[in-house]
């Protein structure tokens, strides 16, 4: 199959809605004229389509629409009160906008912020480990420092003697 | 249908106005249920389903943030709602075998056809059922595809919106598409 045939036929639903460019409906139109395979799949769309639409969908009285709406409203009016909490809680759900991609990003995101916390909480830990050292550290100076302390005293003591 | 809904309309129906939402239920009722029907092919469930896609409507109207226009928010429901459903269901015992029994009626085409005997009319029908159930055999996003491209006329911006994905992901699933349901379908193509 040449290129410009698959480019076509990838292109023939597009151009059977009228979605495409003047342009490429002419270079379609002009492919057409000239090509048996891509004139065929472009009678096969057109047939197929035509087929579908001629399904016919089951017909209701306006009775049973007329039902249905009043159900619909009745199960609406049967819905709780969402206190406010609830609502500003849902507001952090998923379901704004019944977007599935953001999926990934708030999962992304609540991956982050708990390892922030996790971090957050190590570099906690390790800054108390250091405080501690360092007050271990200064224990042994000041120990030391008394130590000398005692021995002048002891010096002292025996200088006056 | 949509562009009845803009601005002020828009709003009422986001503050929770009961009357401008049971307006709303009218005019958009048939759509969402034959939308529904296409999905399922089986009336017993499209009741229940497509009100209760008016009652997630209802609930989350005031999370649409109008960056796309209200029928293509609508649809985008509609369609999530069919495929959870259809995931229930295709998950329960012996729902794929009941899937495809015949138990609705289709309108009969005596309507469009006056000249046809019950014959061809039983044909017609017949290979409209056979139709239908090709659709329903395609892979599950291609089905999604043809119903909203072919019986919904929705653009391919649309459609893309509406399945969070590209427009070049939408021409080749429609192409497939359009190639599988060749194959499925050729024996009754030559019929007609």
């Amino acid at each position: 199959m040449k290129k410009e045939c698959k480019r076509v036929q990838k292109q023939l639903i597009a151009f059977h809605q009228n979605e495409l460019s003047k342009e490429r409906s002419d270079e379609i139109i002009k492919h057409l004229k000239s090509c048996k395979l891509c004139r065929n799949m472009n009678k096969d769309i057109e047939s197929i389509s035509k087929s579908i639409n001629q399904v016919k969908m089951p017909k209701k009285p306006k009775a049973f629409w007329d039902k249905n709406s009043s159900e619909i409203m009745y199960k609406i009016s049967e819905l709780p009160e969402t206190s406010p909490l609830t609502r500003f809680l849902s507001s952090f759900t998923f379901k704004a906008n019944f977007s599935r991609a953001p999926r990934f990003a708030y999962s992304m995101t609540l991956v982050a912020i708990f390892f922030g916390i996790f971090s957050f909480n190590q570099y906690l830990q390790y800054s108390d480990l250091l405080h501690n050292m360092d007050m271990i550290s200064n224990m042994d100076v000041l120990q030391e420092m008394q130590m000398y302390q005692n021995l002048e005293d002891i010096n002292d003591v025996e200088n006056s003697q | 249908m949509d562009k009845i809904y803009t601005g002020n309309r828009i709003k009422e129906l986001k503050e929770g106005n009961k009357q401008a939402f049971e307006l709303f239920v009218t005019e958009y009722q048939k759509k969402v249920y034959y939308y529904v029907y296409k999905y399922f092919n089986n009336e017993e469930e499209v009741k229940d389903i497509s009100q209760d896609i008016f009652i997630k409507i209802y609930k989350n109207i005031k999370y649409f943030r109008e960056d796309s226009n209200l029928n293509t928010w609508v649809y985008k429901i509609m369609h999530n709602t069919c495929t959870d459903e259809y995931r229930k269901r295709s998950k329960r015992k012996g729902f794929l075998a009941s899937f495809f029994q015949d138990d609705h009626q289709i309108e009969s085409v005596v309507d469009t056809n006056p000249s046809a005997n019950p014959e061809s009319i039983s044909d017609q029908n017949e290979r409209q059922e056979e139709l239908k159930n090709c659709v329903q055999s395609l892979p599950p996003r291609q089905r999604d595809i043809i119903i909203m491209k072919v019986w919904e006329e929705l653009k391919i911006r649309e459609i893309a919106t509406i399945l969070d994905c590209s427009e070049g992901t939408i021409k080749a699933n429609l192409f497939k598409a359009y190639k599988n349901l060749k194959k499925a379908y050729q024996p009754l193509m030559e019929l007609l």
